[in-house]
Parts: C-alpha cells; structure tokens; sequence
C-alpha cells in the first residue's frame, strides 16, 4: 500500500469504509484499475500484536469477565453485545467519543468498529444467500419499495464473493435458501443430528437444519490455511482462516499497487460539485489532529455502514441538497431495519452422554425459513430462520447446578454436564418510514461532525414473527424428545443484532428511493452507497454476504461506466 | 484463626509442600493468611471469612485444589473492587450480610465460625433455594429492585466461586487443560 498523498491529490476512486463491504470495494476497484483511496475512520489493526484468539482466560486480569465499571464508563452501549468483552473491547467505539441519541422510550443500540477491518474482524461470519422470496417480498406484500434486482441479478456475485471469500457449508437444495459455492461442511455434532434427523421424520423437506455456512475456511484457500478449531474468531485469527477485511480483501487490493489506505481518516460529508452535478471527493478529519482534508476522486463508494453512511449523506448539505446529498426522495436515513432475534427455546437432550466433541467448532446450526414460504401464516407475512446449536454445559453449569463440595467439584472437572441445544430466531424486520435518523441538531462526536437522533422500534408483524419462533423452535426440541424445554424471548433493542440496514434504499423510482439498482445514487451518478444502507427489505438472513456481492457487483457497473465517460 | 482453619491450612500446605516441616508450615500459613488479609481492598476480615469458608465448602481441597489454594477470595476482592459495578458491589456485600445473619439466627454464629456440620446445613439450605433457570432481563430486573436476601447472596456468590475457580491458571491449565489448538473438529467422539 502506497502512502497517502496530499489531501489535494485526485484519485480515480475514493472508499469511505475498510469494513466487510468497503473492503471488497477497495479490491474490486483496484483489482479493475482504479487509483482507490480507501479512508477508514480508525486506526490500523496489526494481526501479529492485536489478535488476542489464543489467549486464555488466566491471562487476562479479570480471567474473561471484564472491567464492568470502565465498561459501563466508555462503552455502556457496545459492551451489551457479547464480543465486546475483555479480549476486544478494544474494537467496540468509545461510546463517549461516538454519541448518539433516541427517544428514552424508543432506545436503538448501535454497535460500532471503528479501525481498519470494521466490524468485518467481529462478525458472526453466517453468510446466507437471497432468494427471490425475499427480492419479491415487498412487491408481493406491498410494503415498502420494491427492489429493483432479482436473484437472477445477483447470483453470480454471491458466487463471485464465496469463490474469494471461501464458505463452508453443505448444499440443501431449498428455493428459499440457494446452495453456493461450498468449501466442505463443518460436521453437526451428536445432539445436533439428533435433532436433524427428528425434524427430517416429522417435517420432511418443510423444516431442514444444517451446519451453518460460514466464511471459515476447512481447508485451505487462496494461501489461507483451514480452520485448526481454537474457536473465537471474534478475537482475530493470525491464520486468516476467517473472512475479513485484513486477511483478504485488503491484501488484494494492496497487491494492485493501485491501493491507498489512510486510517484515521473521518469522513465528515461528500463534496458536491454544482457545476457538473457530481461528487467531487470527501472532506474528513484527520482523527488525532482534527486537521481538514479534502481528496478529490471520480467516483466515490460509501461503505461507512448503514448509519453512518446516512449520517455523512444527512451532512452533505449544499443548494441544491439542503437535506442532504442524495436525497430528493426524502427517503434518506429512513427505513431503517435491524433482524429481531433472541428468543426461541432451549431443552437437553437425553441419552448421548457417553458422547462429547473434539474441538472449538466456531460455527453453529442453522434452519432455513419455513413460515411464509409455500403457504401464508394468518398473524404475519415474512419469517425466519434459527440459529443455534448443540453443546454440553461442562464445568459451567455449576454456577447454576445445585451441589457442593468434593462429589460437586470432581463432577465439573469430570463429567461434561447433558446435553444442551438452543434455537433463537433471526426474523425479517419490515421498512418503516418512521424508523429513521436525522442529524441531532446541537450534539457532535469527538470529531466535530453531527451525531445522529435515531428512531426505531419494532412492529406488530416483528413481535408476532418473536411470538411464533417461541412456538416452532420448542416444537422442534419437542419432536427430538427433548427435556426442560424452556422458551425465551429476551426482548432485545432493535439494533443489538448489529444487522442495521435501509437507510438509502435502493429502488426504481427516484421519488421513492436513493439508489437505483446498481447502488448508484439516483441524484448524483458518482456516488455509490454498497453498504447496509441500501437494503430495500431485510430478508432475515444474515446480510453481510449480500452487501459484499452488491459491492462487487456496484464495483463492476461504476468501472464501466467510467470507462464509457458516464459518469 | 481457629483450629479448623489451622488445619485446613497445614493440610493444604503440606499437600503442596510436603518436605516442610508442621512447624514452618504453620509459620507460612499465618504469614499467607496475613498477606492475604492486607492485600484485600474491598472485603473486610469477616466478609472475607464468609467468602473463603462458603467457597471451600463449595470446591473444598480433595486430590485437587480447593478454592482457597487458587485464590477464589483475591480474585473476588480484586472484581468487587475494579471491575463489578457499585451497585452490584454493595448487592454482593449485602448478600453476604444476609448469609452471615442467616447463619447467626440458625446456628449462633457468622458461617465462618459456625460448626462444620451447621455451615453444610446451611449451605444445603441455600443451595436447594438455587432457581432453575436463569432470569430473563425483566425478571432480573425486579430480582435486583427487591431486597437483598441470603438465598439471593448465595445465588451471587456461587456464581463468582465457579467462575473464579474454573478460570484459575492452576485449575484451567492444570486440570482441565483442553488444547488451545485442536487442529480438528469432530462432532461425535465417545467421552
């Protein structure tokens, strides 16, 4: 990677973002000729001093469980999510540095990754294709905007990114979750094909369950080595055999020679030239010194996130955009939509106990969407899937287990506890008008650049799609022969799945929609929105995937477009 | 320090030390009891009483270490003063209040002090009062509005001795030792 030029420097592209999706824009672009200039809020992350994934318990100062009270100081709303903890703490946002508001009734967590990788270092690494049941979900439902893409459109693009990305998965053969480009399948343990095999004898086809499909590798992949099972890639992985930004798609694009990557670099607007209609490049802020810098580009790529792409569109105000960038459809920073999940039920499994696994499996189960998807439920359009797995409690469940003393204690060293397996539902959250973001008129980051006021709350369709997987996961446990079945629904803040989406919709119609179809923006042509930003509806897969082949896809159109003096 | 913490101490030593003599074993015990003592920033001497005695009833010394050996109480004292928030600090010590008085009223004295077979009918008491599952964050919500109670206390406190003793150097490494690179995934192996 070259280093960063005067600010004043034209390049062909300019990236705003190194997360999941500014990453394979980074690489796209370069990899197709582009002098790219990849700007990244935060600082740089080095594999070999800042991966932490080998690193126990024992060696930590409070063995795993956190400085709670420097936690609740600086990260009161990052440390809600589970990978927040004492290992990466340190790539959750200081919330203090990053404010944000939300009416007190209608709170919305907002986890954020600011450094080089985002939030692509933490994932859950779940990628999940669309299917037309989802691109043609809200013309059929009439809710929203309909996308203007179809699987067709995107298809080879999500075979394009698993092809690079390396997925593991086991091909099913469902409609309304297409097979990709497999690498082999990480093996379902015990318990788990138990409850395979059960829900094969009582729902057929209708409800399937199979290991989930991850970018982990098993085996190795364009010089990445396969998975060796330590098990919490959330902590880095010094053999990138995790997808993310650093170990992939950073590397690619720096092999070009066409790659220039700036940390520290705050993008606070897009710069709007009147004269020729187009972008001319970003102003940001250099984070420790807060000196101003301009870049000029030909084209410019947001992959900043769902809201903070929305947030740096809401302030790039000019005469002709005094709402923002974008926006004459007045749909900017709208629709925003995040996946509720956190309930399901859970239930040991009897009668395996003379089995266990070998190994840190850093995947789980999954079962494909079967409400909605041949007949119509009478409470609620849409569905979900279950995530989940198998497991047995080992010396943890003696927090909770009753007993003490020797016979207690050689027990948790030496038996590894039932049989446990938990489904918790991931569901499609429906576009609202009025879950939204706007720029707060007074508050300010660290930076100096307006914070968003956000409003989001779940619906009546979210809260009967949590009812109904209560209902179907402890079914599903039921048909095992599972015991202590309990369900649970935990009632978790829109935005705690980090699945925020919507906010620059893509469309066909330039009154109803930011983006068109190729994630261009339809009031300005050399501007590309690539992130979760431009989601017309939520799907309830997991989305990352989607971003990255729409990226690629995006990469693909604006290349040529420049080239043929389009934009 | 009574007879029985005596004991207990010359037994976990010597166990670890066998070539010491009674004599410098008890020397070393008193001089680690009072190193302990004073290294203590949040737990006073009887709060920490309660703690060490509870948690080696819990985890005692057998083959293996006990909680005391691995130092459950430091690790406690060292959370409740830098990292558990005041809140949940003074909930803790509040439990522990309730134990104490608890023991007082069934058996005459602070747990640390009551007769080995009233602790264990104590703790049994306790231990049998465990809920089944684990609140959802609404009902863990109004667990912590309501007022502290021993069963609650316990609850609290098991829930930090486990998870002190498990995450110890010696017993993580020494005992369970599970590889730190597998290498491999199976799903199904016999246990």
């Amino acid at each position: 990677m070259s280093a960063p030029e005067p600010s004043a420097s034209v390049y062909d592209a300019i990236v705003v973002g190194s997360g999941i999706s500014g990453g394979w824009a980074a690489k796209e672009l370069t990899e197709k000729g582009l002098k790219t200039l990849l700007l990244e809020a935060g600082p740089p992350v080095v594999p070999e001093r800042d991966y932490v994934e080998h690193v126990q318990d024992y060696s930590l100062p409070y063995h795993g469980y956190g400085n709670r009270r420097k936690l609740q100081q600086e990260q009161p709303i990052q440390s809600q999510t589970g990978g927040c903890d004492e290992w990466v703490s340190k790539w959750f946002v200081n919330d203090r540095e990053n404010p944000y508001d939300n009416d007190a009734d209608k709170p919305f967590l907002w986890i954020r990754g600011r450094h080089v990788g985002g939030r692509s270092l933490m994932w859950g690494r779940q990628v999940y294709r669309w299917s037309d049941l989802d691109f043609e979900a809200n013309a059929r439902d009439g809710v929203g905007v309909d996308w203007p893409i179809r699987y067709a459109d995107i298809a080879p693009w999500y075979s394009h990114v698993e092809k690079f990305i390396g997925v593991s998965g086991q091909a099913e053969g469902l409609a309304q979750l297409p097979d990709g480009e497999f690498l082999p399948p990480m093996q379902l343990n015990c318990a788990e094909r138990h409850v395979r095999d059960s829900m094969s004898r009582r729902w057929g086809r209708e409800r399937v369950l199979t290991i989930g499909r991850a970018a982990i590798l098993t085996q190795p992949h364009l010089g990445r080595a396969a998975c060796h099972y330590c098990g919490p890639c959330w902590r880095g992985c010094i053999t990138h055999s995790y997808f993310n930004s650093i170990g992939s798609t950073l590397p690619a694009a720096a092999a070009t020679g066409r790659l220039t990557l700036r940390p520290n670099s705050v993008v606070a607007e897009v710069l709007y030239d009147p004269r020729t209609h187009r972008a001319s490049g970003v102003r940001a802020l250099d984070a420790d010194t807060l000196e101003t810098l301009e870049f000029r580009a030909r084209v410019v790529f947001l992959c900043a996130s769902a809201l903070e792409s929305a947030r740096i569109l809401l302030n790039s105000k000019s005469t002709r955009f005094p709402t923002g960038l974008a926006n004459s459809s007045g749909e900017l920073g709208r629709n925003i939509m995040d996946h509720p999940f956190g309930a399901g039920a859970e239930a040991t499994i009897p009668g395996m106990e003379g089995h266990k696994t070998f190994g840190n499996r850093p995947n789980g189960i999954y079962v494909a969407r079967f409400r909605n998807v041949t007949d119509r439920h009478p409470k609620f359009i849409r569905g979900y899937g279950f995530q989940g797995g198998g497991s047995r409690a080992r010396w943890e469940r003696g927090a909770r287990e009753q007993g003490f003393g020797a016979a207690f204690k050689n027990s948790l060293l030496r038996d590894l506890g039932p049989w446990h397996v938990w489904l918790g539902g991931w569901a499609e959250c429906l576009p609202r008008a009025d879950n939204y973001c706007t720029l707060h008129p007074t508050l300010k980051d660290r930076w100096g650049v307006p914070a968003l006021h956000i409003q989001c709350t779940f619906g009546p369709n979210e809260h009967e799609l949590l009812k109904d997987m209560q209902v179907t996961a402890a079914e599903i446990l039921e048909a095992a022969g599972a015991r202590d079945i309990q369900t649970f629904n935990e009632e978790l803040e829109p935005g705690l799945c980090i699945h925020e989406m919507g906010t620059a919709r893509m469309g066909r119609d330039p009154k109803t929609s930011v983006l068109n179809g190729w994630n261009q923006a339809h009031d300005v042509p050399n501007v590309f929105v690539t992130d979760g930003a431009c989601m017309t509806s939520s799907g309830n897969q997991n989305p990352s995937i989607t971003y990255m082949a729409l990226t690629a896809r995006a990469c693909d159109y604006a290349v040529e477009q420049l080239k043929h003096g389009q934009i | 320090m009574d007879r029985r913490e005596f004991l207990e101490s010359i037994a976990g030593l010597s166990a670890l030390l066998p070539g010491l003599s009674l004599q410098r074993a008890f020397a070393e015990a008193l001089h680690a009891r009072a190193q302990a003592a004073t290294s203590l920033r949040t737990l006073n001497a009887a709060q920490d009483a309660a703690v060490s005695c509870i948690a080696e009833i819990l985890l005692p010394q057998t083959e293996t270490v006990g909680a005391t050996q691995v130092g459950v109480n430091r690790f406690i004292d060292l959370l409740l003063t830098e990292s558990i928030l005041e809140h949940d600090r003074d909930r803790f010590l509040d439990g522990l209040a309730a134990i104490d008085a608890r023991s007082r009223s069934l058996c005459g004295a602070p747990v640390a002090s009551a007769r080995r077979q009233d602790q264990e009918a104590l703790i049994r008491s306790l231990d049998e009062a465990l809920p089944a599952r684990s609140p959802t964050r609404a009902e863990q919500a109004a667990i912590d509005r309501e007022p502290m109670t021993a069963e609650r206390g316990y609850e609290l406190l098991k829930r930090l001795v486990v998870f002190a003793y498990f995450t110890s150097e010696p017993v993580a490494k020494g005992l369970i030792d599970a590889p730190i690179i597998p290498g491999r995934y199976d799903g199904c192996v016999s246990a």
